[in-house]
């Protein structure tokens, strides 16, 4: 099995406040591995290290065999890790498909006087991204949405926007800061299904989720984190066994 | 039906706009619409800046002179050509432009207005005491004005060349807005850390931001040169920056139309009250002013948006069709003539 994504030792302080330490974590392509732990464990922060929106206090990650500690989150993102947040965030100003279409902005090659002269070039790009931001709507059932704002579209589709946004890095890694949250059923029925394709589509993904159906369902590797530490990782079938975990979720002997 | 209406109004307002020198026998008013075009071009600038890329400058008099004065020295005292000089002036604006946009990568708001307020002063500053460069306060004079076929620009071939210059600024930043780095600004300004996951340097697009913006009133600086024929630091202080501001803001800061209706508009709101009553002269600025308080309050989106709206209104096109059209229909843009509603 190939490793697409590795943290040595990564740790985060803010202040006097040990955040995460010392964390190693395998990602393996094509799998999908899942974050959890109690509130404040560090997971979203961790997300935030791999992909740069923070920098890491020390320790170092690996991506494709390449050490990207320090990198800016935009050097991230383009070669080739997408993200969603924890709290949706999208660019409110800008249509749903043009949402889509500001990741796509590294498959552009026109320069600016292409632009500003409005070139064949500029108007071939322009239609070729937009078909191609289309399709990846389309693909998360959100085409019919295209010339509307994002705050026009209930909960589950913002979601799947922001989704289809990050797809459309045409990333390797994907992570994601609790996508199931805060879904309302028939919501979170289709985000199953969203995750369960893209696994089909042999996307890796690294993610964050407290809904443990959804873990169990979607995930093929466990990491349990506790006060910035990782207490416990395996099969989830396993892990909801471990005892540590247990102490750590529920602070007695029930299981989860 | 619609359609014609459309383009019968499109045609009498290019009809007004070209014939309207020709018409104008008030030379001093004509000189004041010249002065309108100039600070049309820098608060579209301007609109770019702060509108499409969320950044703030209140030093933009600073660019302004350094157009101005870049292209009076090098075609004055060097003897080089006024469009070389020009180009320039220009670059020089750019360049200042990418300095200024350094602070922005870390500071928001304010404290980024607190810079380029900065910014403004020193250039101000270095004006009025590089005397023997600038002539300081007593002033640069004898420009060359621009010529054409060995005579002197009228002020009719001034309005429109100027006139040329906003069409062509308006154009391009329509392309621009249409575009992935149109995306990329309208995206930093909405939130910059989705943006940077999305493969967007915030860094970049500010300082594109910066230099556009620069560029323009670096330009417009370089044209008031030529056109006025002489240069004092007055035009150049912090009220003109604020005033510039207020040309976008009235305008329409979001707006693609912002800079050319705030600049023109607010070029001649005080000159349009200056009526001939005992007494009014000492007034007619504070007026002015007054008005200017008013729109900001009462029109935050400014005039064009307002105009545009009226405009939808009356082609009676439905708002959520009209923006599913725009996003789906990208290439639309050969179809130019229906470009009222650039918004």
């Amino acid at each position: 099995m190939q490793v697409l994504l590795e943290t040595k030792g990564l740790t985060k302080q803010f202040g006097g406040i040990i955040a995460n330490k010392n964390i190693n974590l395998t990602v393996n392509k094509g799998t999908t591995t899942g974050l959890i732990g109690p509130n404040g464990s560090g997971k979203t922060t961790l997300i935030n290290q791999v992909s740069g929106e923070l920098p890491a206090t020390s320790g170092r990650t690996f991506f494709k065999g390449e050490d990207i500690t320090g990198y800016s989150a935009n050097k991230i993102a383009r070669s080739g890790i997408g993200r969603t947040f924890q709290r949706i965030r999208l660019f409110h100003r800008l249509t749903v498909v043009e949402n889509v279409l500001v990741a796509r902005r590294h498959f552009f090659s026109a320069n600016v006087l292409d632009i500003v002269l409005n070139t064949r070039r500029n108007r071939r790009e322009e239609r070729e991204q937009l078909e191609h931001a289309m399709t990846l709507l389309q693909r998360l059932g959100i085409e019919s949405e295209a010339g509307k704002l994002p705050t026009a579209l209930p909960y589950g589709k913002r979601r799947a926007l922001e989704i289809a946004r990050a797809l459309a890095l045409e990333p390797e890694l994907l992570l994601l800061d609790e996508p199931a949250a805060g879904m309302a059923k028939e919501e979170y029925a289709d985000i199953v299904r969203i995750m369960e394709r893209l696994k089909e589509q042999g996307i890796t993904m690294l993610l964050v989720e407290h809904t443990m159906e959804f873990i169990r369902r979607v995930v093929d590797w466990v990491y349990v984190l506790n006060f910035g530490e990782v207490i416990s990782q395996g099969v989830f079938g396993d892990v909801e066994q471990d005892e540590n975990v247990i102490k750590a979720y529920l602070g007695g002997d029930e299981t989860l | 039906m619609r359609k014609r209406l459309k383009l019968v109004m499109i045609l009498v307002f290019l009809g007004a706009v070209l014939y309207y020198p020709l018409m104008e026998e008030n030379e001093y008013r004509l000189f004041v619409m010249n002065r309108g075009l100039i600070h049309a071009i820098l608060a579209s600038g301007l609109v770019f800046l702060t509108g499409f890329a969320g950044q703030i400058s209140l030093g933009q008099a600073g660019f302004y002179a350094i157009g101005a004065y870049t292209s009076a020295i090098l075609s004055t005292s060097y003897g080089v050509p006024i469009p070389l000089s020009i180009i320039v002036g220009v670059i020089f604006s750019v360049v200042a432009g990418l300095v200024v946009s350094v602070p922005s990568f870390n500071l928001k708001a304010f404290f980024l207005s607190l810079v380029t307020i900065a910014f403004g002063l020193i250039v101000h500053r270095l004006i009025v005491n590089l005397q023997p460069l600038t002539g300081g306060t007593n002033g640069f004079f004898g420009i060359p004005p621009m010529r054409w076929a060995g005579s002197m620009f009228t002020s009719n071939m001034h309005y429109y060349l100027f006139l040329g210059i906003l069409a062509a600024t308006v154009v391009s930043m329509y392309h621009i807005k249409r575009s992935y780095l149109g995306r990329a600004m309208f995206a930093i300004n909405d939130d910059e850390t989705a943006a940077e996951s999305c493969g967007i340097s915030a860094r970049k697009a500010k300082v594109f931001a910066f230099a556009f913006s620069g560029a323009l009133a670096g330009l417009a600086g370089a044209l008031y040169a030529h056109f006025a024929g002489f240069l004092t630091p007055e035009p150049f202080v912090f009220f003109e920056s604020s005033r510039f501001v207020g040309m976008a803001v009235v305008g329409g800061l979001r707006h693609l139309w912002g800079g050319v209706i705030g600049g023109i508009g607010l070029t001649l709101l005080p000159e349009t009250l200056r009526l001939p009553y005992a007494g009014w002269e000492n007034y007619y600025l504070l007026l002015a002013s007054t008005i200017t308080i008013l729109f900001v309050v009462f029109l935050p989106r400014g005039l064009g948006d307002l105009a545009s709206k009226a405009l939808d209104r009356l082609w009676k096109v439905e708002g959520a069709t009209k923006t599913l059209k725009d996003a789906t229909v990208v290439d639309d843009s050969e179809a130019g003539a229906d470009d009222a509603s650039l918004t």
